[in-house]
This record gives structure tokens, sequence and C-alpha cells, in this order.
């Protein structure tokens, strides 16, 4: 009786104690891949500077046009809608385009498409 | 005239038929089940249509393609083997010699990305909680002779039985060619049946066990890790349990090799190899040695019918115990952790962590768990490899 309990007993503290070890070495090497990683971030800050000040010459072309790029965006969205419908015949309305935050959308994307294997 | 007959007389007496007993007809049987639930229902068809057929094989009478007396002692006489043995026995050398579950965990460790263990080590915790379904099993096993109608294993048997809680095959059988090699069939039989069910097996107590709202944890999302880190941690991994737990050293070495070949980028061919070519191979000869193993004498006995309810069991345990110490860590990180990656400690990969991402999704449609599930789900295979380990060196 109480062998058995000492095997299991034992076996757990081990099974646990070991992987605390290597938790231990890999949050350890984790931290010092950070560090040195983060002394290479700063390099690069300087660089991107230059690129942001072309961006807002170009901002305010496109209030001008709005209503034709509109009209284009909503053609080009109902093309890639029908496309994508490809079981589907019959014509549809499209009653209305909503902008969501882009960037969700996109990882959500991303991240079926790598978990697809699974 | 008469010649002819009786050299039919003399052909149907030497043949198997003449020696069929009820015995091996049911057996038969049995090995008939398994290939319908390889082919059709597909549990696990890679390892368990080759079981499944070597079962049927070696209990073909008369045909002496396996002996197991050539196996039973605890020296064994490999010249005997080479002289008297059949094909089955030639392919079972793999098996006895550990070849063949190190080489699987080769070609596993080339499959596997660490990526999400190494960005969140805490799952190595849940990895390791979940191997209670091994320890707690061979508790089980031991006290079961003390219920009526049920089998008694030795120690030795007990602990090779437990082993089917770390739900990994090449593990299982690892350790059962050491511990209890008259067991290996029904062993190996259970531990890939249950691994097939762990979808059936494991949500009704991922729910009895969890709250809607710790259900519905969104967990951030992890750190990018780097390509050192990913080289690092085969190297490192490799060291620290080889060095604490010898005996799962085949199996972890293998294992990490594999990975460092794969993390390296530099060894392309050798990784393919690994994952496809030298994996198919391995398997075809495990399933038809371990299925070999199943003769009617040795699996028509009560303590296959303890092995099944015993590998339940285990895989019952292992999920609670891996849920109850993610609510845990849920308690601990003031909620952070989602308690459903806890079950994924079950190292059935990547089944176990697929059964938390559905889970998960169930609960709040918007959470994706199964990068953080693969953590625990890989953390448990070096688990169950290290719960192997300890097992191994106390008890052979």
């Amino acid at each position: 009786m109480g062998f058995t309990l000492a095997v299991t007993a034992t076996g757990m503290v081990i099974v646990f104690l070991v992987l605390a070890i290597l938790i231990a070495f890999v949050s350890i090497m984790g931290k010092i891949m950070q560090r040195t990683s983060k002394s290479k971030e700063e390099e690069n800050v300087s660089a991107p500077e230059k690129s942001v000040v072309f961006k807002s010459t170009k901002a305010p072309v496109h209030d001008a046009d709005t209503e034709e790029t509109n009209t284009e965006l909503i053609a080009v969205i109902s093309a890639a809608v029908a496309a994508f419908s490809n079981d589907d015949a019959k014509s549809f309305k499209i009653k209305s385009i909503k902008r969501v935050n882009p960037r969700a959308a996109w990882n959500m994307a991303g991240i079926t498409d790598n978990t697809q294997p699974f | 005239m008469g010649i002819f007959f009786q050299t039919l007389r003399d052909i149907f007496l030497s043949s198997g038929f003449a020696s069929l007993d009820i015995k091996t007809v049911f057996m038969f049987v049995l090995a008939g089940i398994l290939i319908y639930l390889a082919i059709v229902k597909q549990y696990e068809p890679l390892l368990l249509l080759g079981i499944a057929f070597g079962m049927l094989i070696t209990n073909l009478p008369g045909v002496n393609l396996y002996h197991p007396e050539l196996w039973a002692d605890k020296a064994i006489n490999f010249s005997n083997v080479l002289k008297n043995g059949g094909l089955l026995d030639y392919l079972y050398i793999g098996v006895k010699l550990q070849i063949y579950p190190s080489l699987i965990f080769l070609g596993i460790g080339a499959m596997t990305d660490f990526g999400p263990l190494i960005a969140s080590p805490k799952s190595f915790l849940l990895g390791a909680a979940a191997q209670g379904g091994i320890f707690f099993t061979f508790l089980g096993a031991t006290y079961m002779g003390n219920i009526p109608f049920l089998p008694t294993y030795t120690l030795k048997e007990a602990a090779a039985i437990a082993i089917i809680g770390g739900a990994d095959g090449p593990t299982s059988i690892f350790v059962a060619s050491r511990l209890a090699p008259h067991l290996l069939g029904s062993i190996a039989i259970a531990a890939y049946s249950y691994m097939a069910l762990v979808p059936l097996i494991q949500p009704p107590i991922m729910r009895l066990l969890t709250t809607k709202k710790e259900r519905c944890v969104v967990m951030e999302q992890l750190r990018p890790v780097s390509k050192t880190e990913k080289i690092l941690f085969p190297i490192c991994v490799t060291l620290v349990i080889s060095l604490i737990v010898p005996d799962a050293a085949p199996l972890m070495s293998m294992l990490m090799l594999g990975n460092l070949m794969r993390e390296s980028g530099v060894v392309e061919r050798l990784v393919k190899t690994a994952q496809n070519e030298l994996m198919n191979i391995i398997t075809i000869f495990l399933g038809i040695s371990v299925g070999a193993t199943a003769t009617a004498k040795v699996f028509l006995s009560s303590s296959t019918i303890g092995i099944i309810i015993l590998g339940l069991l285990a895989f019952c345990i292992g999920t609670a115990c891996g849920v109850l110490f993610g609510k845990l860590l849920y308690l601990i990180t003031g909620g952070k952790v989602n308690p459903l990656i806890g079950s994924a400690g079950v190292s059935a990969v990547p089944m176990a962590a697929r059964v938390s991402q559905i889970e998960g999704q169930k609960a709040n449609p918007r959470n994706f768990l199964l990068m953080h599930a693969m953590g625990p789900n890989v953390a448990g295979v070096i688990g169950s490899a290290v719960a192997a380990g300890v097992l191994l060196s106390i008890f052979s």
C-alpha cells in the first residue's frame, strides 16, 4: 500500500520538478533573447521617420474625389462578393457596406489560414 | 486414385483449418472489427490497420509467424530468435530493442513546432499536471485485484498499463515492451483506440469542471519566438531530461533531434524524410509487430478487460487533472489563463488541442485557443516521456 502511494507521489513530483527546471531554462533563454533584440530595435527607429512626412502630403488629395472613389470601391466589393458566392447563381442587391476594424479581420483570416491543417 | 485422396487428407490435416478452435476464430472476428474501425470509422488508421491485421495473422494456426515463447524470458536468446523465428518475430526485434518508438519520436519531433510552448513556459505545468492520469491509473491498476471479478496486476504490469494515460502511442509501446511485453498488444490497442476517442471523452469532463465564465477567457497573443530560441530549446531539453531521467533518454533525444533538424533549416531533405518516409516505414513495421503480440491466449484473458477499463480511467483522470490545474492557473494569473487548455496536456497531438479549441469556441465564438492549447499539448509529450522514464527507472 505504502509503496504504490510512494511511487505515485514520487512520479508526480519528479515530472513537475523536471518540467519546472525546463520552465526556468526557457524563461531565462527568452529574457536573454528579448534583451538582445531590444538593442537591435533601437537602431531601426531612426530610419522610418523619413517616410512619415511623405504620407501626409498625399492624404488631402483623396477628399476631392471621394464620390468617385466610393463608387469604384462599391463596384470592386460587389465583384469580390459575386466571385466568392460561386454556388449562388442568383443576383443580389448590396444594401450597405460598413467598414469594420480592418486589422482584426485580417488577423482572423490569418489565424484561420494557419490553423486549417488542424 | 487413392494417393490423390490421401494427399488431400494430409494437406487438410496439416493445414490450419484442422487446428482452429473457438478462441482463434474469436480473434479473427475481433481483428475484423478493428479493421472495420480503422477503415470505416477511421480510428487512427495509420497504426490500427497494421495492428488489426497483425492480430489476424499472428493467430493463424500452423503459420508460425510469431512465437511468444521466444520473447518470454528476461534475457532473450537472440540467436534462437534468428534461427527459429518467423517474419513477425524478426520485425518485433525493433520493438523489443526500443528502435521503433524512438524513431517515431524522431519523426514527431520533425513535425512539431515548440513555439507556443517556448512563448508561454507555464504550459509546461499543464503538461505535467495531465500526467496525473498516468500515476493515478497506476494506483487504480495496483488495487484493481481487490474488486471482485476484475483481474489482478503485478506492479510492473500496473506501470505498463498506467502509461496509457500519457496518451502517447510510442511511449506506451516503449514502456510496455520493457515492463509487460505480454500485455503489449492489449495496451497498444487500448491506447490508440482511446486516443481516437479523445473528442468524445474530454468535452464532458471539461464542461463539468469549468464555469462558463472561465471558458470564455480570451488569452493574450503569444509573443514571437526567435529562431535562436527554437534551436536552443531542443538542445536544452535533451540535456536536462537525459541527465535527470536517463531512462527517458532514447525517446527525448530522438524527439529533440527531429525538432533540431527542423528548426535549424539546413537539413531540409532529412526533415522531409523524417516526417514522411521514415515515419511511414516505422509505422508499418510497428503496427504489424504490435498486432503480432495479440495472440488469443494473451488477449482473451481477464487482463484485457481490466486494461480497457483502466485505459478509459487514465484518459479521464488526465483530462481532469489538466483542467483543474488550468483552473489553478486561472486563479493565480487573475483570469488570464483559460482552463480549457489544461485538458490539452493529455498529449494526443493535435487532437486534444483541437478539442480545447472547439470547446472554447462553443463558449465564445470569437475565441481562438488552438495555438495556446498547442503549448500544453506538446509539453504533455515531453511530460509523458519523463513519466515513462520515471516508471522505467523504478520498475525495470
